[in-house]
């Protein structure tokens, strides 16, 4: 592997890509902050119990198969950013072809999983918030496969080097956000 | 501030005057300082070239600290002041809320009815404010627009305020802590002590189109007066004897 | 060395265009598109003002119902904070002073910053249309549910209204990324943490800010619109409270949003215009983070009396006095700054004075009405609205004047007249006073704010009147100011590339800047390039 040493201004686009990539990230964590903390303090202060009597927990068993494909993308992500890193064009189709997939496989249990919940978010405000997460986390996820896509066609065209793959790390860290996120969803909204 | 008329207003105002002492030095200290400043050394000549001074650590420190020792203080004297209010009876915390968060001492004060002599509910609505009696002889409400709550002077007398809309305030200045009116909440306040007097309380919580004439004027009386005031207002009003 | 040279010739002339104008990406005109944006609203919340001022003139006043005062007062707050103070120092003063101050030919996005710009001038736009053709927002500035909710607010303004945040919310996050991400990694070569000007370190401050608290605001938002068009049950009546937390989370963050650059801007200023450092660079820096950190700790100091439990005020309590120390340890700097220096009282350093005066009682307003027992009586009364006018006029204004004029020959190469500059310095000064120190002791005689009128016999006539005089007093001045400006653009005249003996890196470039910047980057071997430019072209002796 023959690498071709970047010009420093093409390394400094990439430097500050990444860091742009990152604080973007910091304040889409601020805005599930909120989301959470709002959760913790209806909890918190409800007069009655959390979830209110007569309201049904949604169903566990999808959201465990949604965390189990989101785990298994983390890792292909993981894979398909090291290809390419290593310059291993096919890797990063591949690997990135796999966490699409897997993506889109969550979105549709998701979209099942909606079915159930469009009926109690209109009740009361526990429905509300945890249609909430879920809807916004899932609105992520849209984004994160766009991105995906997007570093799929560029790498098929072969744009991407061990040298310049600023979008393939945009995508990996965005992604790795999702993921986090999702686990403190389920962490939140169906173990405790 | 306007006059107080019960000794929890004069806590505030006591409070609040020595608070304005500290204020009133540290303002007058700092213009002062600042004006000299800006006079004394004025460019004299287009030449100046002053000492080129980049800090000093020592002067630094001194005005860190010292006003850190003015905030302190200005600090412990106002969680003296809201101690005693609690003492007092007063309350800014409302009933439900304090059990939830586990406010022991609030929610003792609260449960602690015994000293109370006289109960009232009101509510809060737009635009106007209702107040229900309730002692042991009758319950009474008075729907009110303008008409003064009516308060028997030199006793303890709790108000349990809600909203049945939006958020109000309760504030008559003269008579202690302002607090809001939530719906949806029962919220607490005590008025000890008063003296007898006309009192003027206006909303204080933006509620919407009428306001600004959201008036909860208070009429504290004698207390002989307040009893036959209040025979007659639940006689008028036809009010049914709870016992 | 990153320094590449580009040849003068291609700046080129097409570029001044009205579509150059639209489709530009250059932080400079960027910068001046959100600084005419801004102006333009804060005259017309500023008018707004003057409608509540005469409406309040005298007892009685009939001049707007109270549902048009009502709806007057919620967009002069908005318009003055969203579309005004925030939009002229973070996306104004930011985008054109930060780049060129540490040493950059753009910032790191320039297309994320035209865009922002656009999206934050959607934001206007929609708010007045929404405000303009009816169908109005009226439940103040704070919003607080369930006024707000589509019972007591069904109108679409409200909805609009919303929206309007939410877009102006987003403008401002990507306007932080972009300079965060600019100052740390396109500085200069040489710039190192204590070579970066003070202005710099405040829009960082001021960035960090933006980006963890407009989430929170974002979040709340979106929660109210969706109650509003989707029945969902966040804000319900007995969750009231949960609005007031998510707001107050980020609009605390948000006074020192439009303070601290403007705390900035007279850190550059009065070093300037004493001919001396600025006295404690690492003290001031160390504040304004703190002030920045601890600004995310106070919020519920707004909610004292709406019956939060006793430990959560005192802790509250706590939290916000604190704030006052590095506060006055910035103020202290300041002075000493001026203290033993050359002081040319030229307009800028006057309304840099005027800014250190006003500021410091709002500062001290601010913390009488802190202490719990005192804000059980101060509280929503006129006492907090000269509180905030102090802070926010006192403070933010006049610290953006400062800037306009100290800035301004190297933004369009023109100096603003200096007479004409004092003139409109001592009315505002006096205007402001007038208008706002009454209003003191309206609050303390029991005037609650946001009332569409006032009965005689409560005995408010007299401060309100002087609070309208002077508030066409402040109008006579900003008037003063535009004439200067339109006197100065018309005048032919050539502006020197550092007509203030200036310390930082926009006066070693030409009045205005080629859209380049620096024609060579600069090697900034302290924390004065300027001076350091203009000693070593100067035989020693001089100066
Ligand atoms: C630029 C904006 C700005 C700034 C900087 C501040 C700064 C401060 N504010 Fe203010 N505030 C507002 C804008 C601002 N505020 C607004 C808009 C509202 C109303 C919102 C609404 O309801 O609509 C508000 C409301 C508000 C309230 C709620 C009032 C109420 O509704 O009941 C409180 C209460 O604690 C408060 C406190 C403070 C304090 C302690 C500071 C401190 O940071 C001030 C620190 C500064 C100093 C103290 C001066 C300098 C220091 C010295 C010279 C050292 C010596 C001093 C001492 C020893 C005291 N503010
Ligand atoms: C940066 C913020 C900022 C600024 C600069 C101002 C500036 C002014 N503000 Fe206000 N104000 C707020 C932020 C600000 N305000 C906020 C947040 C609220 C709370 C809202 C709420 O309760 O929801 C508020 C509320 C508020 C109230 C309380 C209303 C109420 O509670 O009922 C009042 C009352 O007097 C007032 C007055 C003024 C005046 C007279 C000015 C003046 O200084 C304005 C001066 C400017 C001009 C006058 C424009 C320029 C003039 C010309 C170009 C001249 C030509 C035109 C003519 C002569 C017609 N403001
Ligand atoms: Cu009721 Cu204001
Ligand atoms: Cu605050």
């Amino acid at each position: 592997m023959a690498a071709i040493p970047l010009s420093p201004q093409a390394a400094q686009r990439q430097r500050i890509g990444r860091f742009g990539v990152q604080l973007f990230i910091a304040s889409e964590t601020m805005f599930f902050a909120a989301l959470f903390f709002a959760w913790y303090y209806l909890g918190v202060t409800a007069d009655a119990a959390w979830p209110p009597a007569g309201v049904q927990r949604p169903s566990f068993a999808p959201a465990a198969v949604n965390t189990v494909l989101t785990l298994m993308s983390a890792v292909t992500m993981w894979i398909a950013a090291r290809s390419i890193r290593r310059d291993n064009q096919r890797g990063l189709v591949f690997w990135m072809s796999a966490s699409a997939a897997l993506a889109l496989l969550f979105m549709a249990v998701q979209t099942i999983e909606f079915r159930e919940l469009a009926l109690i978010a209109q009740d009361t405000s526990y429905g509300s918030l945890f249609l909430f997460l879920l809807f916004f986390h899932a609105a992520r996820v849209f984004v994160g496969v766009a991105l995906m896509v997007i570093v799929l066609i560029r790498s098929i065209l072969g744009q991407f080097s061990a040298q310049r793959h600023l979008l393939v790390d945009a995508a990996e860290m965005y992604w790795n956000f999702i993921v986090i996120v999702w686990l403190a969803v389920f962490t939140v909204l169906y173990l405790f | 501030m306007l006059p107080p008329a019960t000794p929890d207003a004069q806590l505030i105002k006591n409070l609040y005057d020595v608070v304005l002492i500290f204020a009133v030095v540290t303002f007058v200290l700092v213009e002062a300082l600042l004006l000299v400043t800006a006079v004394r050394f004025r460019r004299k000549s287009t030449a100046d070239s002053p000492v080129q001074t980049h800090g000093n650590n020592l002067a630094e420190l001194g005005w860190t600290i010292v006003p850190a020792i003015v905030v302190a203080a200005v600090f412990f004297m106002s969680i003296d002041t809201a101690g005693q209010l609690a003492g007092h009876g007063s309350s800014t915390a409302p009933v439900a809320r304090v059990h939830a968060l586990g406010d022991k001492v609030a929610a003792q004060r609260i449960e602690d009815a015994a000293k109370v002599d006289l109960v009232i509910e009101v509510t809060g609505r737009q635009w106007f404010w209702q107040y229900s009696y309730k002692t042991d002889g009758a319950l009474m409400t008075d729907s009110n627009d303008a008409k003064p709550l009516v308060l028997p002077a030199g006793k303890t007398i709790r108000l349990d305020l809600t909203a049945a809309d939006v958020i109000h305030a309760w504030w008559v200045p003269q008579l202690g802590p302002m607090l809001y009116v939530n719906p949806g909440e029962r919220t607490a306040i005590f008025i000890e002590n008063a003296q007898p007097g006309d009192y003027i309380g206006q909303c204080n919580f933006y509620c919407g189109l009428q306001h600004a004439y959201m008036l909860n004027n208070v009429k504290v009386v004698p207390e002989a007066e307040f009893e036959a005031w209040y025979r007659g207002a639940v006689a008028a009003s036809g009010a049914v004897a709870t016992k | 060395m990153a320094s590449i040279s580009i040849p003068v010739s291609s700046q080129d002339k097409a570029k001044n265009g009205l579509l150059g104008w639209l489709a530009t990406v250059d932080h400079k005109k960027v910068g001046l598109m959100y600084m005419v944006m801004a102006f333009v609203f804060f005259v017309a919340s500023g008018i707004l003002a003057l409608v509540i001022r005469t409406q309040l003139a005298a007892p009685g006043m009939t001049l707007v119902d109270p549902n048009t005062y009502n709806q007057v007062f919620t967009m002069h707050g908005t318009g003055m904070i969203f579309l005004f103070t925030i939009p002229m120092l973070v996306g104004g003063f930011g985008n054109y002073f930060l780049p060129i101050m540490i040493g950059a030919r753009d910032v790191a996005f320039p297309r994320l910053n035209a865009f922002s710009f656009w999206i934050t001038l959607g934001a206007g736009l929609v708010m007045s249309i929404a405000f303009t053709v009816g169908d109005r927002s009226a439940a103040a500035w704070t919003a607080y549910v369930p006024l707000s909710n589509s019972t007591y607010s069904p109108q679409s303004g409200m909805d609009i209204w919303l929206l309007g945040l939410i877009l102006s919310g987003i403008g401002s996050t990507l306007g932080a990324v972009n300079f965060l991400v600019t100052v740390v990694t396109m500085r200069a070569p040489g710039m190192t943490a204590w070579r970066i000007p003070m202005f710099v370190w405040a829009m960082v401050t001021t960035a960090v800010m933006v980006l963890l608290a407009t989430p929170v605001l974002t979040a709340a938002l979106v929660m109210l619109v969706a109650d509003r068009n989707f029945s969902t049950q966040f804000f319900t009546t007995s969750n009231a409270r949960l609005w007031q937390h998510m707001f107050w989370f980020y609009s605390h963050p948000a006074v020192y949003i439009m303070v601290l650059p403007a705390m900035g801007v007279i850190s550059e200023i009065l070093p300037v215009f004493s001919r001396k450092p600025l006295f404690g660079l690492k003290a001031v820096v160390v504040s304004t983070a703190l002030i920045g950190v601890l600004g995310f700790t106070t919020w519920v100091h707004h909610m004292f009396v709406s019956g939060v439990s006793p430990t959560i005020e005192r802790f509250f309590i706590f939290t916000t006095m604190v704030i006052a120390v590095p506060t006055g340890v910035k103020i202290f700097n300041w002075i000493f700054t001026m203290w033993g220096g050359s002081l040319n009282l030229k307009t800028p350093l006057l309304m840099c004075i005027g800014f250190l005066s006003t500021f410091v009682v709002g500062g001290i307003t601010g913390v009488i009405q802190a202490a719990g027992p005192v804000n059980s009586y101060l509280h929503n009364s006129y006492w907090v609205v000269a509180h905030f006018h102090y802070v926010l006029f006192g403070g933010s204004v006049f610290g953006i004047f400062a800037g306009l004029y100290y800035w301004m020959p190297k933004m369009i190469g023109r100096m603003l007249d200096d007479k004409l500059g004092k003139l409109h310095f001592y009315t505002m000064f006096i205007g402001f006073n007038l208008t706002f120190f009454p209003m003191h002791l309206l609050g303390l005689e029991g005037m609650p704010r946001r009332i569409a009128t006032y009965s005689a016999d409560r005995g408010w006539a007299g401060g309100n009147l002087a609070a309208s005089i002077g508030a066409f007093l402040i109008a006579f001045s900003v008037l003063l100011f535009i004439i200067n400006f339109i006197k100065s653009v018309r005048a032919k005249q050539e502006v020197p590339a550092d007509p203030w003996e200036g310390n930082t890196l926009e006066w070693m470039i030409p009045s205005p800047p080629p859209e380049y910047n620096f024609a060579t980057i600069p090697t900034v071997q302290s924390d004065r390039p300027a001076l350091d430019a203009r000693n070593s072209s100067q035989p020693a002796g001089q100066h």
